[in-house]
């Protein structure tokens, strides 16, 4: 957003500041097309860069929001602000974004299909610290030396706080390795659903071009 | 796109997850490779990771999430 208003800037001093419509279009610096068309098209669409900062934003809030659940407000606000300007700055600033195919949103999905799993595991040792849940302390020989946490793996097993957390991160690494080692002869042995994708081809020219203007008002 | 789009993931999330909990930890009590590198006040999830190493990535969040107004 800040990017556009500097855009809009530059554009206005290369209209001198124009006042009237037909000044605005009547007056520019640039002295060949490309220049004019670099100053007035707006910003590339980078989606991949906009998407990585999503992902960046719900895995950070996964791995710490069993122990700081202020995070998942706080990334409800971020997703709601990228939500809202994603959305003006498409209809209104960015240059009009190529025709991508789903892998993008495909890839969207798989990745953040892995979240959970950070929240699991390190929701699963945030639950089971010992000198917060279970007031443990050690002595300590000197003063500024470590206390000695009493917080290990076997100690953390059993039935607790955190067990529900244990037995879903155990379930889902059962499926993950499933899936990534297993899932073809499942399919091949007939024990699974089979993955054909049926292709579909419609004819269907460029979105652009294809949508409806009611939609595009809608959409906008 | 998608191996550009990870790769700059797996960055962002290395520097905001990561790096500030690793730069804090300490090893010392656990038998990890490499633990003599880490020397960091904290050895575990403790009170004072709390106080310390949690609000900093709770404000690190909060810019997050307003950073792509100004971007």
């Amino acid at each position: 957003m800040g990017m556009d208003i500097l855009a809009w800037f530059f554009r206005r001093i290369d209209q001198r500041w124009a006042a009237t419509e037909e000044e605005i279009r009547r007056t520019t610096k640039a002295t060949q097309v490309a220049q004019y068309v670099a100053k007035h098209a707006g910003e590339p669409y980078i989606v991949h860069f906009k998407l990585s900062m999503v992902f960046n934003i719900v895995f950070v809030t996964m791995l710490y929001g069993m122990g700081i659940p202020l995070l998942f407000p706080i990334g409800v606000f971020a997703g709601f602000i990228f939500w809202a300007l994603e959305r003006y700055c498409v209809a209104y600033t960015y240059q009009a974004p190529p025709s991508l195919d789903d892998r993008l949103t495909k890839n969207a999905v798989s990745v953040l299909s892995k979240a959970p799993v950070f929240y699991m595991v390190n929701g699963f040792w945030m639950l089971t610290n010992t000198q917060i849940f279970n007031g443990y302390v050690a002595p300590i020989s000197q003063q500024g030396e470590h206390m000695e946490t009493g917080h290990t793996v076997a100690s953390s097993l059993g039935t607790n706080q955190a067990a529900p957390l244990f037995l879903m991160s155990v379930a889902v690494f059962v499926i993950i390795i499933l899936e990534a080692y297993f899932k073809e002869h499942l399919v091949k042995w007939g024990f699974a659903l089979s993955s054909n994708e049926i292709e579909v081809d419609e004819n269907l020219p460029d979105f652009y071009l294809a949508v409806k203007l009611s939609d595009a008002d809608w959409l906008v | 796109m998608t191996k550009i789009t990870n790769g700059v993931f797996i960055s962002l999330f290395f520097n905001t997850g990561f790096l500030l909990i690793l730069t804090n930890a300490n090893f010392s009590q656990y038998h990890l490779p490499l633990k003599s590198w880490f020397n960091g006040p904290y050895v575990d999830y403790s009170t004072g990771w709390y106080v310390y190493v949690a609000n900093i990535i709770t404000q690190t969040m909060l810019i997050n999430a307003v950073f792509n107004t100004f971007y």
